[in-house]
């Protein structure tokens, strides 16, 4: 068997612009498009041709009173969500400005189609379903909170949970079912899922790690959830029964110096064949990007609840992405085409763009 | 001869006593003397302890089922008042009069007497529900919660900063919950606007 390829990380744009830290980054699944944000309270878009040159487009100067700490792009892409330490939830449309558009980034400017209120405290994290037919939001109340999308930007509160007992800093939706999870600051991850009667409740807890869980990510198939922590560790959780709604942890990653602040689990580029379950990026205070590549264990294919750990490689990684900033959040590019694209956001105000490729 | 084989508490007897001294002279009761006190008193103190502690008790329990039931009984008010609002204006099959209903629902489980040792009702669990439906229910109706869960002890600090601060500042110490001031025409508007007309 030919030994594995090897993998480098290549910066590919660094664009500044932000005059205070950058906390947030999200690229538009359907335009080629690239938003941040930022604790000056704005939200800086950028745009990227197929050749990978990005520029900045447009900023929005959000009603925000204070920074905004994350972004969440709907499924149509033409709408945003930020989440704000105002305690407020900003929904964002652009104006069509007559001409055609589809797959173009030129538009009107960004307006706020509507305000969610209802947090006590500083917002985290904002999410939209894979249908996009729900939004969830986290604060440092301790609460989360499902909204669901109705035309006209119109939002209708589903439910308010309460289960966690510490602030809640990051929400995500599951790729494929209405199923979400959030980390929280008391050391554990909750699993939601609505009931026939539109209940939502939390049905699974994992803990595991021993410090603050920062952010989550999703496996592309759904099958596998991993956490970045506090504790600076990665780990990645197994659906071990679907029925039953069962969740176990079947790896820890080690490696990074600092805490793990996010990850981002994407298709990535697959080299052989099906058995590829994607890349992992995870970054956090050490200043470093690390790209694990998993595939799936063998003999899967016989017990289908089994809990073997996934085949996990690490291809990449680069210190200092951002010198000596921290390093806030990274996001891989879901667009096709360009699923070696990845992102991040730094406490020096900038976005970086690299590129994950075979050496 | 006799005397010369002595048991033990004869011989005690036999050196400690003058003949004057014929009382008995029970020896072992001295031995655990300390013990003996201590155990009077211990037992003096549990006793005591109950009473006490029963009385404590019974005014925790009046004071926590109060707080409980001041909470649960505005969220009963406020969802009985908008439900009567909306059954009024017609609205009975809105979103609002659905999460009342459910409100309402949720607070009747909750029990008005002591429960038995038997009973499984999760009290943590069932506030909770009923925070988050009366969460909903002010989002879906466009009202910002008044009424909001805080912890004691931030109120408490709270009340104390406001009388060092000056005797003429109208914040009443007596309050428990945060009420949000200006809560009225001038709140923010939220998700949905709102007519009371009729």
């Amino acid at each position: 068997m030919a030994p594995p390829p090897s993998y480098t990380i290549s910066p590919l744009a660094v664009l500044p612009g932000h005059t205070e830290r950058a906390w947030h980054i999200a690229w538009n699944p359907t335009r080629p498009l690239l938003a941040s944000c930022s604790a000056d309270k704005t939200v800086r878009m950028y745009a990227y041709t197929p050749a990978c040159k990005f520029t900045h487009v447009s900023t929005i100067a959000t009603g925000h009173t204070k920074a905004v700490r994350a972004l969440a792009w709907a499924l149509s892409g033409r709408t945003l969500a930020t989440a704000s330490f105002d305690s407020n939830i900003g929904v964002w449309e652009q104006e069509p400005n007559g001409e055609a558009d589809g797959e173009g980034t030129e538009g009107g400017e960004w307006e706020c189609a509507s305000q969610l209120e209802g947090h006590e405290t500083e917002c985290k994290s904002v999410a939209y379903s894979s249908t996009g037919t729900l939004l969830a939001s986290c604060s440092r109340d301790k609460t989360v909170w499902i909204w669901e999308v109705h035309p006209d930007a119109d939002f209708e509160c589903m439910g308010v949970l309460m289960d966690h007992s510490q602030d809640v800093k990051c929400v995500v939706w599951h790729p494929t079912e209405e199923i979400l999870a959030s980390a929280s600051y008391d050391d554990t991850i909750k699993l939601y899922i609505d009931d026939p009667s539109d209940d939502w409740f939390c049905f699974a807890t994992l803990t595991g790690h021993t410090s603050t869980v920062w952010s989550l990510a999703f496996s592309p198939d759904g099958r596998y959830l991993a956490s970045g922590s506090d504790d600076r560790t990665v780990r990645v959780w197994k659906r071990v029964s679907a029925q039953e709604l069962r969740w176990e942890c079947v790896l820890v990653l080690d490696g990074h110096e600092r805490s793990v602040y996010s990850v981002s689990w994407s298709v990535g580029v697959a080299e052989e064949g099906n058995k590829s379950l994607g890349w992992l990026a995870s970054t956090g205070g050490d200043g470093a990007i690390r790209v694990w590549a998993f595939s799936e264990p063998e003999g899967e294919e016989m017990a289908g609840s089994s809990i073997a750990p996934p085949e996990h490689r690490l291809i990449a990684s680069i210190g200092s992405a951002h010198g000596v900033y921290d390093v806030n959040a990274v996001a891989w590019c879901p667009r096709d085409g360009h699923t070696d694209l990845l992102a991040s956001a730094g406490d020096d105000g900038a976005t970086r763009v690299w590129r994950v490729g075979v050496a | 001869m006799a005397g010369n084989i002595v048991s033990p508490s004869l011989s005690s007897h036999l050196i400690l006593s003058s003949p004057s001294m014929a009382a008995d002279f029970d020896l072992e009761a001295l031995v655990d003397l300390e013990q003996t006190f201590y155990e009077t008193g211990y037992d003096d103190g549990f006793a005591h302890g109950r009473i006490h502690g029963l009385i404590e008790g019974r005014a925790l329990g009046r004071a926590k089922g109060f707080e409980m039931w001041e909470e649960l009984g505005f969220y009963e008010g406020f969802a009985q008042m908008w439900l009567s609002i909306y059954e009024k204006q017609g609205r009975s099959d809105d979103r609002a009069t659905s999460h009342t209903r459910r409100l309402l629902d949720l607070i009747a489980q909750f029990p008005r007497s002591n429960p038995s040792e038997t009973d499984e009702t999760d009290f943590p669990k069932l506030f909770r529900q009923i925070r988050s439906r009366y969460k909903v229910l002010c989002s879906t109706l466009g009202v910002r919660p008044s009424l909001r869960y805080s912890d004691r002890s931030q109120d408490r600090d709270e009340a104390a900063d406001a009388t060092l601060a000056g005797p003429d500042k109208p914040t009443s110490e007596k309050s428990v919950w945060k009420t949000e001031k200006g809560a009225g025409a001038n709140a923010p508007r939220a998700v949905s606007g709102h007519s009371f007309d009729f």
